[in-house]
């Protein structure tokens, strides 16, 4: 007793203040996420509980680990406890005992908090309470075990660590294995807030098994070979260890990612679909109606396209399309869906409606498939123009004039494009190009870009530069890498034009200024969108927002259109499949109000856009993003 | 040191024996400390002292032999043993953000025997600011504070383990002027290892000289001094016959003069050699302990 208190009190005295700093960190975190929670009706305030869990009491445990065990082994200071009447058993157990009653403490804390303020709601049973305890309780051991075993590990904990996610991550990708269910994490899953009555007894038995296994080792670990084995671990790397240990772990990147990339999934399918295939591509549609020749016609036209398109620029990696019928969309919307577990494109049309048109539909399409083909290297930004304006320049080089009678749109749109400024910096930042002027405008002036090419260079040098940049047989793993980073867009340029790429960005800028002398009079008529937004609290959670459009001159048509999507707050990748449109009537006015509601704290980005019959698309007044408060 | 009959043994060790994998760091180690003396435990770099003293002190466990102490013969120091034992390890350890006087509360609450006036006082004489942290203590103060450590519990045995290594000659012999007197005033037996042989000379009353982890000698100076002597002209046929017709072990050639042969025998051998012309010199303690602890260097 006597040595246990002696260590409690040392213990105490050199992480004290961490405990102390600790708690108000955790309680102020707690309770934010409990504010929040209730704000955005995550549906119960145990909830927060569960946030807490998951995210600020892994990060005690792994700073507590961190300073109880790591700082003590990394400073040496055991060698000298050893020369006093300390046992190492005594000694490790004492730091792992008031790790866990710190973790402890504060989950009591943050789940008594949750239901105190969850009692105010809802009916909390002491069989309810009992479950959560111990299901949080469970997970806390389990955890905090883990990561006071890594912490013996000493210097190899951050490279197993990282070994620890690849795996996890690996198995999630690989395998139905669902972490949500088993293991640690199945203690607090989303039911966790909602299951009154059963104890989880299995995967509590197992989680509470797996952390006395992970003690076991720790323990082992701290005695093992009086100690030596733990001291030697928590000496630092040398630089040949540093640099062994980065060649092994971008070695094992690199086989899984490679290993991964030749495990292709079974190819999506559709029960008694109508198929179109040969030449390498195939096509898929779904039999939604008796008339079979209407729907093989269609994919029959799909499956001509693509082939036309894979020879042009000799592409043999379009993966099988498969189109399904969606009457709920509007004509003019086409969704890709997100295949998992088996390989293919999947997307959705509503191709019955009387409104649809394929000709608008197959840019789309050729811009889906041409970015899988490639591995989505057609959609890195320094090199993404070429793709739009490819879709584009294949659409335009196939009209034949006859049936197109204002070919010109291609060059109204890419002038609308200029006159709303443009720099040789918009090319290789696309994408906010893209979001200011709105993607027909920007395809349009990519269009032109490769028009000015092709008319300068002639066909055959633009195909070399197409078949470079939208290749797809690059290696399906990280070795893709390399090959992207060996051939950038402006060596694919120079190769297939012999001639430098910035200043042909910049020649091309001139060119679209000619354009804009040339076509004044017609996008002058063009309507140039502003709009704002306005906030309103309806409730202390609960927001609308109001938009405010400006057109100078005005549009002629009937009605303008509010898009807006409720996005993350790290929006790292956005697509116009989650865009929802509201139209509003001119004769209501300028302003309009979007029919949905966000609560405080979320994002959203917005625009107004309204169609120019000139143009023959929408102009936006350019893509907003806000916080909604 | 009991000068009246037999001496009483304070700690000994019976066929200490500890392996590092296929390495044998100690090899059957047999000594003996007798209550109140100092013992010098000397040897080369990496001859098993440290070794030793890590099972003497119950940090490693011996593959092999016993421990006696205080009487009783265990297999492994325990923490009872433990609190019986002053301890001052060969780097000094301690936890940089504590200051003397907390680590002083620290330590003393492992011992009931703690004396804090005394460690007081040790601090006060030692010139260690109690407030001080240890981070900001030099090499000599913090061997001083470990010192203050270790013999503030009042133990019966002290043990130190290279102590005065990496301290400049002015705290070293500060230092090992506190040890003689703290062990002449309290009767305090001494253990300390050390591979110089004027420092062990300063101080101890009986040395053990341990080589490749096995005892070459022990005993006091002046028996070291007589068993291990030199010897001139070896190449003469007559004095390589009364050699090899006496009990003295070949040790090496003369350290810097080949023509002579560096020899091991009892005193009276030494004396039965006399009378057969064979003369041995004495040499000095630094000569003899380099005579033991390093390889024989075949004559030529």
């Amino acid at each position: 007793m006597r040595m246990i208190r002696t260590l409690l009190l040392k213990e105490l005295s050199q992480h004290g203040w961490l405990f102390l700093a600790l708690l108000p960190f955790c309680t102020f975190g707690f309770l934010m996420t409990l504010a929040v929670g209730q704000m955005s009706e995550a549906g119960s305030p145990l909830e927060a509980a569960r946030l807490f869990g998951t995210s600020l009491l892994l990060l005690v445990e792994v700073v507590l680990c961190n300073r109880l065990v790591v700082q003590e082994f990394t400073g040496k200071t055991q060698l000298f406890l050893e020369g006093l009447p300390i046992s190492r058993v005594g000694l490790i157990a004492t730091k792992y005992g008031l790790g866990l009653a710190v973790v402890l403490l504060m989950l009591a804390f943050c789940l008594g908090s949750s239901l105190i303020v969850a009692s105010r709601e809802e009916i909390i049973s002491r069989r309810f309470v009992a479950i959560l305890s111990v299901r949080l309780g469970v997970f806390a051991y389990c955890t905090y075990a883990f990561f006071f075993m890594m912490g013996l590990l000493g210097r190899y904990r951050i490279v197993l660590y990282l070994l620890a996610i690849m795996i996890v991550t690996v198995v999630s990708r690989t395998t139905n294995f669902d972490f949500e269910l088993h293991g640690p994490l199945g203690l607090i899953n989303s039911q966790f807030a909602f299951e009154r009555n059963v104890f989880p007894t299995t995967t509590l038995l197992i989680c509470g098994a797996v952390g006395m296994v992970f003690t076991i080792i720790a323990l082992v670990m701290a005695v093992l070979r009086e100690g030596t084995v733990a001291s030697m671990l928590a000496e630092r790397m040398s630089q040949r260890e540093k640099l062994f240990v980065s060649a092994v772990m971008l070695g094992t990147i690199f086989t899984i990612t490679t290993v991964q990339s030749k495990q292709t999934p079974d190819p999506y399918t559709i029960l008694g679909a109508i198929s179109s295939s040969g030449k390498g591509v195939s096509v898929y549609v779904e039999r939604v109606t008796d008339d079979e020749q209407q729907i093989q016609e269609f994919a029959d036209r799909v499956h001509r396209e693509l082939v036309e398109v894979s020879e042009y620029l000799q592409i043999d990696g379009i993966p099988p399309l498969f189109i399904v019928h969606r009457s709920d969309l509007d004509a003019d919307r086409y969704e890709l869906a997100d295949l998992e577990n088996a390989s293919g494109i999947l997307v959705r049309v509503n191709f019955l409606s009387s409104e649809w048109s394929l000709e608008d539909f197959l840019p789309w399409l050729l811009d889906v498939c041409l970015s899988e083909a490639t591995q989505f290297n057609a959609i890195r930004e320094p090199q993404c123009w070429v793709l739009e304006g490819f879709v584009q320049y294949w659409n335009r080089r196939k009209t034949d004039p006859a049936v197109w009678s204002d070919t010109n749109k291609w060059d109204l749109r890419a002038a609308y494009g200029a006159s709303l400024g443009i720099s040789t910096d918009d090319i290789t930042n696309w994408y906010s190009y893209r979001e200011r002027v709105g993607a027909p405008i920007a395809s349009a002036v990519a269009c032109a870009g490769l028009v000015r090419a092709e008319q300068q260079y002639g066909a055959e040098s633009l195909r070399r530069f197409l078949c470079e940049v939208l290749r797809s047989d690059l290696p399906r793993d990280s070795r893709a890498l390399f090959t992207q980073w060996r051939r950038p867009v402006d060596v694919a340029w120079q190769d297939a034009f012999a001639s430098d790429y910035q200043p042909q960005l910049a020649k091309w800028i001139d060119d679209l200024g000619v354009f804009e002398d040339q076509f004044a009079a017609s996008i002058a008529e063009v309507p140039r969108v502003q709009a704002t937004s306005e906030m309103n609290a309806l409730s202390r959670t609960s927001y609308e927002v109001i938009v405010t459009a400006q057109m100078s001159p005005t549009s002629p048509e009937k009605t303008w259109t509010i898009q807006y999507e409720s996005i993350d707050v790290v929006d790292l990748w956005t697509s116009d499949d989650q865009v929802t449109a509201q139209v509003i009537e001119r004769t209501a006015g300028t302003s309009g109000t979007i029919k949905e509601r966000f609560p405080f704290g979320s994002r959203l980005r917005w625009t107004v856009s309204v169609h120019s019959p000139i143009l023959d698309c929408d102009v936006i007044s350019g893509w907003n993003r806000q916080e909604v408060k | 040191m009991s000068n009246e009959g037999t001496p009483r043994i304070q700690l000994a060790t019976n066929d200490l024996t500890l392996r590092y994998g296929s390495y044998l760091a100690v090899e059957s180690l047999n000594l003996s400390v007798n209550e109140g003396e100092i013992y010098g435990f000397l040897g080369r770099n990496g001859a098993g002292k440290t070794s030793t003293i890590r099972m003497i002190m119950g940090i490693s466990k011996p593959d092999l032999g016993t421990i006696t102490f205080a009487g009783k013969t265990l297999s492994r120091i325990g923490n009872h043993e433990k609190r019986s034992i002053g301890y001052v390890s060969q780097e000094q350890y301690f936890y940089p953000w504590m200051s003397c006087r907390r680590i002083g509360n620290f330590v003393g609450g492992l011992y009931p025997t703690w004396d804090d006036t005394e460690f007081t006082r040790l601090l006060a004489a030692f010139d260690l600011p109690p407030q001080r942290r240890i981070s900001h203590l030099s090499g000599g103060m913090r061997v001083k504070l470990a010192l203050a450590l270790a013999i503030s519990h009042r133990p019966p045995i002290l043990i130190l383990d290279e102590p005065t290594a990496g301290l400049d000659p002015v705290a070293r012999r500060e230092f090992l002027d506190i040890i003689r007197s703290q062990a002449e005033r309290y009767q305090r037996t001494t253990f300390f290892s050390s591979h110089l042989i004027d420092e062990v000379e300063r101080v101890a009353n009986r040395v053990g000289i341990i080589h490749r982890g096995k005892m070459q000698f022990e005993g006091t100076l002046q028996t070291l001094r007589a068993t291990v002597r030199q010897i001139a002209a070896p190449q003469d046929p007559l004095v390589v016959d009364a050699v090899r017709a006496l009990p003295l072990q070949y040790l090496r050639s003369g350290l810097e003069d080949s023509q002579t042969w560096l020899l091991q025998g009892l005193p009276e051998v030494w004396q039965e050699a006399e009378k057969l012309g064979v003369y041995g010199e004495s040499i000095s303690l630094e000569d003899a302990f380099i005579a033991l602890a390093s390889e024989p260097v075949v004559p030529v």
